[in-house]
């Protein structure tokens, strides 16, 4: 019987070796299986499966939920999908380790799968190993028996804990015969006499590649080194080989982390956010602009999760860089469209990034120095195997160049930001972990000592992952965070400060059920109490004739509830289903303003005002929220898909411009502005070629928002204790065909991804009631990545990206006043575009050496940005010279190729 | 001069800032497409201001292409400015589109503070258009205009090169609040200048002459200051304005402010034609938007009408540069560049003959004193 059961451990070492065949796998044809089955547990129905195939299943026992199965029959059905029907609704998947085992294990470590590094990373290991083979020796001729023929028999350990290692390969290549190695790590193969190469493999161990003489039979023992790859850096978001087809959501970009090192970045910066904006249906509306719209979506519709956290603002300068360590990133994901229950609170997307846990293993500190800015990272266990760490700093040192300017307003400038990552991650037992986790950041500008702006990240989360049986999990998650924005004008008459701060404590509890086989359920609550500084403004200093005007703190209470479920109907049908149940309470204490119409707060309709005491609400708002999503196969590598979403948001950034600045106030729904609501439509078709290497995707979407607001003309939104008298309330809509293609592994790989879609609002009050394009709609964006790795070590990535030019409101005409005055006049918003943008950018990385087990380790990468030069426009004025018609300018500022050498290092 | 400027602009010359570490900034004109179908509409602009005397003066103007200059003054067939108590009077046609009335006791309307006043224009198309009720509002009395000679770094386009230049630093002190209530009151400032020119004529025989010309100054932008935001009820040496010395100031210049009063609406109106002045379309700004108007189409009120009437009270100030204090610069005329051309006639016609000047007479002002 070769059904075994393993200790936790070899059992998570033989998920990492078996998940690199997952790719070549997917298109084999399995054996099939005639069986029928009445209330068998899934161990029997496994030990069934052991027995009529010449597959190895693993498992272990105490993961088998010890329910049993209904009655269910096979005749004649391949394997995969017996398992498929077997595991389906159980937290259990598998994974074919080289047509020889089955491994089941949790679906959330079957699903880990691996980019184009980790494969490439373990040839270039296998050639390096190669190169320095020695051949070995086994038996003794005059021991051979007559046939010609050698039994070996081996041993294969862990180099340094000696613990066996299961599942590892081997392979006798010139003979093309192979075998894994069983519990103990034991292998046992009868060969000819003669030379022959052997080559034992392992994920996350160097290769074991060796010429063996075979003079008769006898034994061999191996030792595997570790750090034939670097885990941490291939452990990356994507999912199975054929996830994109496989998964009934819809619309959801993973990014490869360590692909974002390589991509060409502004200043040499690696930037996750700038990564992000390669995915079909991810745009911005231009260079320096902070964060990303998704599907036609505002900046400030999209929840951007640090672990639990939500980041109220994710940009350093001003959007020139994201504010995310790439050193310390575990896994980046962006639903784009339908987004799971568990989140919420926004309408456009999700961008859910997860930090590492720290390293229970060993110390590492990971380093980069760019042109303007330095990262340090570091992390290691406390406690091995029980308490791990991790911390990181990242900080400019622009003031240097600033000050050596020839320009006299940039050499009085300064400019400064930083942030800093810790975490600590405790194994508390079997069933709990803790972690606690903080981040900060912080921006500081001065322009010519006369204005500037500062804001400021401060957060601290913990969370506490428990499994009480196999069939309940649980995590519990509490964040508290604050974010401050100061604006001020120095010296003066008008010298002033403007503050604007939000906080919030957010606490999270979600919890996984499946008490039956063919059941997942995934719920919880949630819960956000908002406290929002709109505005206090008060002078700078004593010179200041600034009136001090504090507007009222506001406070807003969002509840959730939650849950999904995934139904595998049958093979083919895949539905997932969650319903989010939101409740806001727009609190007290407050004095609101009352209008003879509310329908249209107006200062001319103002009739008084209302005092709310602490704690009493004032407005009220419930939204039931559905998800679903589904997805068809329509063929071994082909699926269709489609989901819909309704998305609530109770809290928006109030910014009248095409991008928002840091110190844009954000503003809690109110009894006059409710919150924004969206339908969201997604169709899409999936199709994968060759192995799963090839992806191809083509989707629709549609979103109707509804309660959008937009700002009236020349809005006054500072320090404005009745804001919702400069809205309009209206409606807003986008749609779009987003078409992808992506090659994941080989020499050349890369992506391209072309999106069309418009995004546009209706507004009463704006270009006569019309429908009118959003300050982010562009029709058309491409973006072009593409790679060329010949080996390991070197990589050159070229980008190229287009995009529409944004939307901007154009002079329709001038008058002249009567003491000569030429004034523009506007009459239609966004009526014209500034001109498309197009950039091409080349990296070029050299990476770390093949020798992992060096301490000190280096890559470079020589990027250069906007490599032909192009002008694209940061800004269009119109400007109007004596005797002359009017002109519009654009002024690019960054209008020409901009080289940058970062250099990265890891110690060990 | 609006409280709290700090807004879009701000964070875009952060952005350029930055972008100036890569000394890559670039600037040039850009084709773009602009809609059209604008070009019959009409521009109001009417101002009735209180003085001795008071007097009303209102333009009607097409719209004019943004890529062409061309205005387009617009004769109607009548312009009728009528109070709260429904007197009314018919005002002047004075030129092509232009319409002036300087009252007098003979005209059945009395202009006085506090009164609102509104103004009806009738095309010769029968289309009729009527202002809301603007109130005529006090206006403080300048206490004085203040003049410092200051010297300051001048920096180029290129942001490298720096002249120092001598200056003359204007400045106003005012009350902020009217006499009579004490109310704060929001303002609009207008400067001009009337500077002394002895000519050079070119033909023979012809005698000197000295004129004094009058001239706006800083016309690129408007000038407005709302006191209701603010923790004083007197502007002390606020500057207004600064000017390098030049020839202007050869043989003498008065620097003239006007000061007038703003109802909240028409603050409002000055406020937007301001930020329209002041753009520089980046993504930080917010958009532009249609300016107000109190004018309306009594039977079309969708028509697209711009401009707006107001009412002032006016406060004249005036401050005298002497040559002296300008550390005598070169003479206006004859101009350094020289007088004539190749061909013998006249390169400056200023010069030649000041009368040539659109605002200019021989007369001296009353209030030059040297």
């Amino acid at each position: 019987m070769n059904i075994r059961t393993m200790r936790w451990l070899l059992l998570v070492i033989s998920l990492n070796c078996a998940i690199p065949v997952l790719y070549a796998q997917q298109a084999q044809q399995y054996p099939t299986i005639s069986a029928s089955f009445n209330n068998a547990s899934v161990r029997a129905i496994l030990e069934e499966l052991d027995r009529q195939t010449d597959y190895r299943f693993f498992f272990k026992t105490s993961e088998l939920s010890t329910r049993v199965l209904p009655a269910v029959r096979f005749e004649n059905t391949p394997l995969n999908e017996v398992l498929d029907q077997v595991l389906s609704n159980t937290r259990l998947g598998y994974i074919d380790y080289r047509n020889q085992a089955i491994v089941i294990l949790p679906k959330a470590l079957a699903n880990q799968a691996f980019t184009a590094d980790y494969y490439r990373a373990k040839e270039a290991a296998s050639v390096a190993a190669e190169e320095e083979r020695k051949e070995l020796k086994v038996g003794d001729i005059d021991e051979l028996s007559i046939d010609g023929r050698a039994t070996i028999s081996g041993i294969v350990r862990d180099a340094e804990s000696r613990e066996p290692i299961i599942g590892a390969s081997v392979t006798w290549e010139n003979l093309d015969q192979g075998t894994v190695t069983g519990l103990e790590g034991e292998f046992e193969m009868t060969i000819p006499a003669g030379v022959h190469y052997l080559r034992i493999s392992y994920l996350g161990y160097e290769d074991i590649n060796t010429p063996v003489r075979v003079l008769s039979s006898g034994e061999m023992r191996f030792r595997m080194e570790k750090g034939a790859i670097d885990l941490e850096e291939v452990t990356v978001s994507a999912t199975r080989a054929d996830a994109n087809v496989e998964s009934a959501q819809i619309g959801v970009a993973k990014v490869d982390v360590e692909s974002v090192k390589k991509n060409p970045a502004l200043m040499g910066e690696a930037d996750v956010v700038k990564t992000l904006l390669q995915s079909a249906g991810v745009t911005t509306v231009g260079e320096g602009a902070a964060g990303f719209n998704v599907r036609g979506g505002d900046v400030d519709q999209n929840l951007i999760l640090l672990d639990e956290a939500i980041l109220l603002n994710s940009s350093h300068a001003l959007g020139f860089f994201s504010s995310f360590n790439t050193d310390l990133l575990q896994d980046v994901e962006l639903y784009k469209a339908n987004m799971p229950a568990q989140f919420g609170g926004r309408l456009s997307s999700v961008l859910d990034v997860n930090l590492t846990e720290g390293n229970f293993e060993e110390f590492k500190i990971k380093g980069g120095v760019g042109p303007i800015t330095s990262r340090l990272s570091f992390q290691g266990p406390i406690v091995k195997d029980k308490v791990a760490f991790y911390g990181g700093f990242r900080s400019s040192y622009i003031n240097w160049l600033l000050n050596l300017a020839d320009n006299v307003e940039v050499s009085n400038s300064s400019a400064f930001f930083y942030d800093t990552n810790f975490g600590l991650t405790a194994r508390l037992n079997d069933n709990n972990t803790l972690s606690l986790s903080g981040y900060g950041s912080q921006d500081e500008f001065t322009y010519n000592q006369d204005f500037g702006f500062d804001y400021s990240t401060y957060l601290a989360q913990m969370n506490l992952r428990s499994s009480f049986n196999d069939e309940w999990l649980s995590k519990l998650s509490v964040v508290y965070n604050t974010y401050n924005s100061n604006q001020f004008d120095i010296g003066g008459l008008n010298g002033s400060i403007l503050t604007n701060a939000v906080d919030y404590i957010k606490v999270k509890e979600q919890v996984t059920y499946s008490p039956t086989t063919q059941m997942l359920i995934d719920g919880g609550i949630s819960g956000i109490l908002y406290s929002v500084q709109p505005g206090d403004l008060e002078p700078y200093d004593e010179e200041s004739s600034v009136v001090a005007n504090p507007l009222e703190e506001e406070k807003g209470l969002e509840l959730a509830a939650f849950a999904n479920g995934e139904f595998n109907i049958n093979p083919e049908l895949q539905i997932s289903a969650g319903l989010r149940l939101s409740y806001y309470s727009f609190l007290g204490p407050k004095t609101v303003y009352e209008y003879e119409n509310p329908d249209a707060p107006s200062l001319l309709t103002t009739t008084g005002t209302t005092a709310f005491g602490s704690g009493e609400s004032i407005a009220n708002y419930f939204n039931l929220e559905p998800r679903l999503s589904m997805r068809y196969r329509t063929g071994g590598n082909s699926s269709m898909k489609a989901g819909y979403s309704r998305t609530v948001q109770y809290i928006n950034q109030i910014f009248n411009s095409d991008a928002p600045t840091p110190v844009s106030q954000w503003q809690l729904s109110t009894q006059y502005i409710k919150p924004t609501r969206s339908h969201n439509f997604s169709l899409g078709y999936f199709k994968n070629f060759k192995d799963n290497n090839w992806e191809t995707s083509a989707e629709i979407y549609g979103r109707l928002v509804d309660d959008l607001f937009d700002y009236k003309d020349f809005a006054d939104l500072t320090n404005n204790p009745q804001l919702e008298t400069e809205l309009l309330a209206g409606e807003g809509r986008s749609y779009g065909l987003e078409l992808s293609i992506r090659k994941k592994v080989g020499e050349v790989y890369g992506s391209l991804s072309y999106t069309l879609s418009r995004s546009e609002r209706l507004i009463e009050g704006i270009n006569d009631g019309e429908y009118y394009p959003s300050n982010f709609d562009k029709p058309h964006d491409l973006s072009l990545v593409f790679n060329y790795q010949p080996n390991r070590r070197n990589t050159l990535t070229v980008n190229f990206v287009y995009g529409s030019g944004r939307p901007t409101t154009p002079p329709v005409g001038n008058f002249v006043t009567n003491n000569g005055l030429v004034v523009p006049v506007y009459a239609r918003r966004n009526a014209s575009r500034i001109p498309a943008y197009h950039r091409l950018d080349i990296a070029y990385t050299l990476g770390k050496g093949y020798k992992r087990d060096k301490k000190f380790q280096t890559s470079w990468t020589i990027a250069v940005y906007n490599v032909y030069a192009r002008r694209n426009a940061y800004s269009v004025f119109f400007t109007q010279a004596a005797f002359r018609g009017a002109e519009a300018n654009r002024l690019a500022i960054l209008g020409t190729a901009f080289p940058s050498v970062t250099f990265n290092f890891e110690i060990l | 001069m609006k409280i709290m400027s700090i807004k879009a602009n701000k964070f875009f010359k952060i952005s350029l800032l930055l972008s100036l570490l890569t000394f890559t900034a670039c600037l040039d004109p850009i084709e773009l497409k602009i809609p059209e179908g604008f070009d019959e509409t009409l521009v109001i602009q009417g101002v009735l201001t209180k003085g001795s005397p008071s007097s009303m003066e209102l333009t009607v103007t097409r719209m004019f292409d943004f890529t062409i200059e061309s205005l387009t003054r617009v004769n109607v067939s009548e312009v009728i400015l009528s109070d709260e108590e429904g007197n009314s009077v018919e005002i002047d046609r004075v030129g092509t589109g232009l319409y002036r009335t300087v009252f007098d006791e003979s005209h059945p309307i009395e202009i006085a503070l506090n009164k609102s006043y509104k103004v009806n224009i009738l095309t010769f198309d029968g289309r009729r258009y009527e202002s809301t009720l603007e109130a005529l509002l006090p206006v403080p009395q300048v206490d004085s205009l203040a003049i410092q000679g200051i010297e300051k770094e001048i920096v180029f386009a290129d942001g490298e090169t720096t002249r120092v230049d001598s200056l003359v630093r204007l400045a106003i002190n005012t009350p902020l609040t009217e006499a009579s209530s004490g109310e704060r009151v929001s303002l609009k400032w207008d400067l001009r200048r009337v500077y002394r020119v002895t000519d050079t004529p070119i033909e023979a025989g012809v005698q000197r002459k000295t004129c004094y010309l009058t001239e706006d100054l800083d016309i690129t932008t408007v000038k407005i200051f709302d006191a209701n935001d603010l923790g004083i009820i007197r502007l002390e040496d606020y500057e207004v304005f600064d000017q390098a010395f030049n020839p202007t100031m050869g043989e003498g210049l008065y620097y003239e402010l006007i000061q007038s009063s703003l109802t909240p609406t028409a603050f409002e109106y000055f406020d937007q034609v301001r930020q329209v002045l002041e753009r520089e379309g980046n993504m930080f700004e917010a958009p532009p938007g249609k300016l107000v108007t109190n004018f309306v189409n009594t039977e079309d009120a969708r028509e697209e009408v711009f401009g707006y009437f107001y009412a002032t009270t006016t406060d004249t100030a005036r401050i005298y540069i002497s040559p002296e204090f300008a550390n005598f610069p070169r003479a206006f005329c004859p101009p350094a560049s020289g007088l004539t051309r190749m061909d013998g006639s006249c390169a400056a016609p200023t010069c030649c003959d000041c009368l040539s000047f659109e605002n200019s007479t021989t007369i001296r002002p009353s209030f030059w004193v040297e």
